[in-house]
């Protein structure tokens, strides 16, 4: 089961799998957070929460095999190298209404999204995958728009996450 | 018990997926193999076959489904292959199992997780592995049996059935299922059965319950094993039960203890068993009080047969002899040798025969009633061997020696027996062989004698060596003989007169005494008959014994001799003793009312020495009683005497019978006797008994009054 979000949980799990002596701001709330500029410990995670589901990190850290940022990195990497190729993708099997195409790429983007923790980009996708199915190209294009959104905040949030454990 | 690492093969096209399995699969111990897609793992199996196959579903080219069911047919059922697909995706979970997957994992995939899920799917896969093991070893062990097998549940209901390949009963045996034991099997059997189902669930072991089928081949023995079948219990309890063919045992079995036991020449039995048995019957003639007779019997002559004609004639004669005389000592044949008139005589002896080794057998007797027994055996065995054996067209004759040793006689034990039937044997031989002798020589020579007698006795009749006198019965008060008692004499060829003492006991066991008793009473009819044409009126009392009184014709062959004869029933006494009436059946008071009818006297004869029971004065037809010569013997003088005798006739007064008084020697006991009322006097003093061509001279006496002495007025 993926637990809730929380932005507690979520500087948790950077908490424990960051070195020690770093300690992370108490309670920082949700918008303070955002309107903070400074890089410091609690913002990363702050912005990240938004579109990541913060068990996926400890489960990435938990099946590194020597237990550290490697397979985040691999991973998170990989999504960030293909998934705006393949938005690029699907919206052109959408102008060409090729329902398949578009289909298969929004189930292989719903898979990837689900690998780094992105549930919310995961189920877009997921919506989507099923309007295409359905030969319902204009809702799927709805969909695609609000994918195309949260696919920034994600990857701004991957990539904040990348520096963090770099 | 550490498991050997798993193998695991992965197919997916996405390469952050195919990343995060390996993962997650090294960190559960499993070593990995990554496809990127259907074609690859098809041929990474190919090249190393793995215990787990996890499979993408959506996949270029060969999608997930399709590896599945060409994997599931080139790498058998077992393999688990697990698909990997959308947790929404309900149609392709469902494609999944028609293409033979073994189970799906739903994405998102949860990582954390994996690891249990890859362990459980292996802890089944190994399961099922075993189970096919165990299963392969089961039918491979089950068809190694030569045996049926069959499952029973609680109610003794054949629920299936293993029937070994090549088993000629393997369509009845498969016929039994369905059908419960109480159906199917034979009362025996089924006892068999049930005791078995019994012990098993009571013990929880059950072997060796055995029992035997007649099948068309002949009978077959079976032995049945049971066990509760592991798991189930009380009315779900099922049963194993198998049943094995152990009639070559059984036959192996019955032949060692053949050998054991039996002489397989001659297939009697052997030493061994035959001191058994002495052994056995002699703590039961001890329980019993009986004699036991050990005759030890050897061939006169075998040697010469087996020196001249070879061993193999030897052994032939040996098992004719051997045959010979279990054919001819049987119970049978022993009784027709000896009395089968006498109702109620004695159980003749039985015979246990055995051969110690060579020519030398044994026959032992039990039941023994006299030693006489033993030799009339000792001389049919002689019989039996004395008729010539026909060995390769030429007669042989052989006698036998034998020796008899009686229990508790002669030895208390069966080593004892058989020494001194053996010396008695060789006593045999040195006398001359074919005969027989007793271990106490004493005992031979009175026994033999015996013997003669019975033999002489069966003879007699025929050679006419009987005849009849008469004893007159005096009536006091006219002082004539009116009735004279018959009496029996035996004249012997050698021995000159025999007493009827001697041989009418002897006549009462051989049976003899019927043909001897109807002779008596035809001849004393007859000659009854004769002094009546003669002029003279004279009644006749004839002696009856025990056995002709239990005979149910005894009235047919009175009334019989009678009318051969014509003498009026009203001349005709019979006399019984008190101890004839002891053990009288329905039938013979029947026949003395019959004999009472006609007119015929009965008279009690010896009162006074039985039981002198007045219920039979009262409840039987007697006419006359007897008063035996012991009471009048010490008269005048023993006063108590005459008290009995007075008594007797003041009772057979008030009954209306007659009283004769026997033994009368002296003019003084006729005076007081009839002074005390007798009505008729028997004894020396009269006459002593006479032959029949005497009597009427004594019928025609007159005896004059007692108180004047013995002075006789004979009439011419």
């Amino acid at each position: 089961m993926s637990k809730p979000f929380s932005l507690a949980s979520l500087s948790m799990a950077l908490a424990r799998r960051l070195p020690a002596g770093e300690p992370l701001n108490e309670e920082p709330g949700p918008q303070q957070a955002l309107a903070s500029a400074a890089p410091d410990r609690a913002r990363v995670p702050a912005r990240a929460a938004a579109s990541i589901d913060t068990a996926v990190i400890d489960t990435l850290f938990d099946l590194d095999e020597s237990g550290g940022p490697s397979l985040l990195r691999e991973v998170f990497t990989r999504f960030l190298q293909s998934a705006d190729q393949r938005l690029l993708q699907m919206q052109t099997a959408l102008a060409d209404n090729e329902a398949q195409a578009l289909r298969k790429a929004a189930h292989a983007m719903k898979s990837s999204a689900f690998n780094v923790g992105a549930s919310a980009l995961a189920r877009q996708y997921g919506a989507l995958e099923r309007c295409a199915n359905e030969h319902q190209l204009h809702r799927a294009g709805e969909w695609l728009e609000l994918a195309r959104h949260e696919q920034a905040c994600v990857k701004v949030a991957l990539e904040d996450i990348l520096r963090e454990v770099a | 018990m550490t498991a050997p690492v798993t193998r695991v093969l992965f197919a997916d096209d996405d390469a952050d997926t195919r990343a995060l399995m390996r993962a997650a699969l090294r960190r559960a111990g499993c070593d990995v193999t990554l496809a990127s897609d259907g074609l690859e793992a098809l041929e990474a199996f190919r090249q190393a076959p793995c215990d787990i196959v996890m499979l993408d579903v959506d996949m270029p080219g060969l999608d997930g489904h399709q590896v599945c069911a060409r994997l599931r047919r080139d790498a058998g059922e077992l393999v688990p292959i697990v698909m990997v697909t959308g947790m929404d995706d309900v149609k392709s979970v469902e494609l999944a199992y028609e293409s033979g997957a073994t189970d799906f994992i739903a994405k998102p995939i949860n990582w954390s997780l994996l690891g249990h899920r890859v362990r459980y799917l292996m802890r089944s896969y190994r399961a099922q592995l075993d189970l096919t093991e165990a299963e392969a070893r089961t039918t491979a062990i089950l068809d190694a049996l030569p045996d049926p097998l069959f499952e029973l549940d609680r109610d003794g209901r054949f629920t299936a059935c293993h029937v070994p390949p090549f088993e000629p009963l393997a369509a009845p045996l498969r016929s039994l299922v369905g059908k419960t034991m109480a159906e199917a099997l034979a009362p025996d059997v089924l006892e068999v059965g049930l005791a078995a189902l019994a012990e098993e669930a009571e013990h929880g072991v059950c072997t060796g319950k055995q029992f035997m089928l007649q099948l068309p081949g002949g009978p077959r023995w079976f032995e049945l094993s049971v066990s509760l079948k592991a798991g189930t219990t009380g009315a779900t309890a099922r049963f194993i039960a198998l049943s094995r063919d152990i009639t070559e045992r059984k036959v192996a079995e019955s032949r060692i203890s053949r050998l054991a036991y039996f002489d397989p020449l001659t297939g009697l039995p052997n030493r061994q068993s035959f001191l058994d048995s002495v052994d056995r019957s002699i703590r039961r003639a001890r329980r019993e009080d009986t004699q036991l007779a050990l005759l030890f019997l050897d061939l006169d002559g075998f040697k010469g047969v087996n020196d001249t004609m070879g061993h193999v004639a030897g052994d032939q004669v040996l098992q004719w002899a051997a045959d010979r005389l279990r054919d001819g000592l049987r119970p049978s044949d022993l009784v027709a040798r000896a009395d089968a008139s006498v109702p109620d005589a004695a159980p003749h002896p039985e015979v246990e025969l055995a051969r110690l080794g060579g020519d030398e057998f044994t026959a032992l007797l039990s039941n023994l009633r006299q030693p006489e027994d033993a030799l009339l055996v000792a001389h049919r065995i002689g019989e039996l061997m004395r008729r010539p054996f026909v060995l390769e067209g030429r007669s042989v004759t052989l006698t036998t020696s034998v020796g008899i040793a009686l229990f508790p006689d002669d030895g208390d034990d069966a080593a004892t027996l058989l020494k001194h039937a053996d010396t008695a044997m060789y006593r045999a031989k040195d006398v001359g062989r074919d005969n027989a002798q007793l271990y106490s020589a004493s005992l031979t020579e009175r026994a033999m004698r015996h013997l003669d007698l019975d033999t002489s006795l069966r003879a007699a009749l025929e050679r006419d060596e009987f005849h009849l006198v008469y004893q007159p019965q005096v009536d006091p008060s006219t002082g004539r003989a009116e009735w004279v008692e018959a009496l029996i004499r035996w004249t012997h060829p050698t021995r000159g007169l025999v007493s009827p003492l001697d041989f009418i006991p002897l006549a009462e066991q051989n049976g003899l005494i019927e043909s001897i008793g109807l002779w008596v009473l035809r001849t004393a009819c007859a000659d009854a008959v004769r002094w009546q044409a003669a002029g003279l009126r004279a009644g006749v009392a004839v002696n009856l014994s025990p056995v002709q009184f239990r005979n149910p014709n005894l009235l047919s062959t009175l009334v019989d001799a009678l009318a051969q004869s014509g003498l009026p029933p009203s001349l005709l006494e019979v006399e019984l003793t008190e101890s004839a009436l002891m053990d009288r059946a329905d039938g013979t008071i029947a026949a003395l009312h019959g004999l009472r009818a006609k007119g015929v006297r009965i008279a009690l004869d010896d009162f006074g020495t039985g039981y002198s029971s007045l219920s039979y004065l009262t409840r039987l037809p007697i006419s006359n009683i007897k008063i035996d010569r012991s009471f009048v013997a010490g008269l005048p003088a023993a006063g108590e005497n005459a008290a009995i005798v007075r008594a007797v006739v003041a009772m057979a007064d008030s009954l209306g019978l007659r009283v004769t008084a026997e033994g009368v020697e002296t003019l003084e006991q006729a005076q007081l006797l009839m002074a005390l009322g007798c009505d008729s006097l028997q004894g020396y003093y009269f006459s002593r008994p006479v032959v029949a061509d005497a009597v009427p001279a004594l019928l025609r006496q007159q005896w004059q009054s007692f108180a004047a002495g013995p002075e006789t007025d004979a009439v011419p």
